[in-house]
């Protein structure tokens, strides 16, 4: 990627500094395109680089406390960076289209043909609870294993599993089947890093 | 897999795949820039915020979502809707990006090489010390030419001496100039070719402001020191 002066912060801000920019650098070629995909399936493309710009600046001012696996701190992060932006939009009361997307608790993206191609997973995906979306999308769509989607949702593994399978079965039954619901979470244990390359 | 993890996977509305080279872009390489910039706080979480230091937040945030909705812009080929924009040291076109430094150098990113004005990239140089003669389908020289040209220019990619591209096409080369090293009196060659292979060619050289000579024809190879670089013709 075309690369920023990194020697010229690395100088300014004096030797300790070196490894931190070099620490941030790494972890934004690395996670910089699944927390754009996380921020646009959730808030699409305009806002989506709001929220991506106010996740790597906390990233970068709390660059000496973030974990070796920075991802799900990441997805975390965007999440109170999306809470931010509808608390932003609400405040100015403005209802224009893109205020209206953000103030619709569901946020479910409308614009894919598989999504039009299936209105009937929307209809009972809009049904479920606002946490029950997110588990399901994390998992599906993040691809997060248990442990990181534990990370994300400020639980452990073991609960975060309970919750997906809870999901999934809340899932089911608004599509009326009878499917076993435990296939995500079995499918999905892989680490958040390796789903999203 | 079941039914229903095939279905909510088909309906993920943005692919791995669709954004895998995303941190490749320019808006990426603009954003990156611009947190860099800003202050380290350690600790900040543990700090309640008090409503000063929340303002200053909300503009830095602020600051760098409407450099990376210029980079957005960028992506999705807006040219001619949005002008020059100048942001926290930072010039974006639709045809390039120059990020003032901290220590006085300027990074310059081509993004798009066959919507690269001349005149507006001269201009947009100067605005940060680098005295520069861009040009489109000529190339200007003097010989001999001044010495210096590795500590003026560099380069990313870079190959190990940092002054020359290697071989082959780059779509966004950066490229940093260091304007106080550049010898009094002399000035950045930048010369622009369109190639029959439908790439653009760039050929850097430092000249001497009083003395030069001015070529149509592309020249073969670095010469006096410069250095070369091939473009994707348009940005993909």
């Amino acid at each position: 990627m075309p690369q920023p002066d990194v020697n010229a912060v690395m100088n300014q801000t004096g030797s300790s500094a070196d490894s931190r920019v070099v620490r941030f650098t790494e972890i934004f070629e690395t996670c910089y395109g699944p927390v754009l995909a996380y921020a646009r399936r959730r808030v699409g493309s305009d806002l989506a680089q709001d929220v991506v710009a106010e996740t790597f600046l906390a990233a970068w001012r709390n660059v000496d406390e973030l974990p070796v696996q920075p991802l799900p701190w990441l997805y975390r992060t965007a999440q109170y960076a999306i809470a931010n932006q509808r608390r932003a939009v609400t405040r100015r009361g403005r209802l224009d289209d893109r205020a209206r997307l953000l103030a619709d608790s569901a946020l479910v993206p409308d614009l894919s043909e598989s999504v039009a191609a299936d209105l009937e997973l929307a209809a009972a995906f809009r049904a479920l609870s606002e946490a029950d979306r997110e588990v399901l999308r994390l998992a599906a769509w993040e691809g997060l294993s248990p442990a990181a989607l534990g990370e994300v949702i400020g639980c452990s593994a073991a609960a975060a599993k309970g919750r997906l399978h809870r999901a999934r079965k809340r899932l089911c039954r608004r599509l009326g089947t009878g499917q076993a619901p435990n296939s995500l979470a079995r499918t999905t244990d892989t680490t958040a890093q390796e789903s999203v390359t | 897999m079941n039914d229903l993890d095939s279905r909510l996977r088909a309906w993920n509305p943005v692919r791995a795949e669709e954004v895998s080279d995303a941190a490749s872009s320019a808006a990426a390489a603009g954003l990156l820039q611009l947190v860099l910039d800003q202050a380290v706080t350690r600790h900040a979480r543990h700090r309640p915020a008090s409503r000063a230091r929340r303002r200053r937040r909300l503009s830095a945030v602020a600051a760098l979502s409407a450099a990376a909705a210029a980079g957005t812009a960028l992506a999705l080929g807006l040219t001619g809707v949005l002008g020059p924009a100048r942001s926290a040291g930072t010039i974006r076109t639709a045809a390039f990006t120059i990020v003032s430094n901290p220590n006085g150098t300027a990074t310059l990113t081509i993004n798009n090489a066959a919507l690269l004005d001349p005149a507006t990239l001269q201009n947009d140089l100067a605005q940060d010390r680098v005295p520069a003669m861009v040009t489109v389908g000529s190339f200007c020289s003097s010989d001999p030419a001044p010495a210096g040209f590795s500590q003026v220019v560099s380069f990313y990619p870079a190959t190990a001496g940092n002054h020359a591209l290697p071989p082959g096409v780059h779509p966004h080369p950066a490229i940093t100039f260091h304007p106080a090293a550049m010898p009094a009196g002399t000035e950045l060659s930048f010369g622009v070719f369109h190639l029959n292979s439908g790439e653009q060619q760039a050929t850097f050289e430092l000249i001497n402001a009083s003395s030069y000579t001015c070529t149509h024809t592309p020249p073969p190879a670095p010469a006096n020191g410069g250095s070369q670089v091939e473009f994707s013709p348009a940005r993909s």
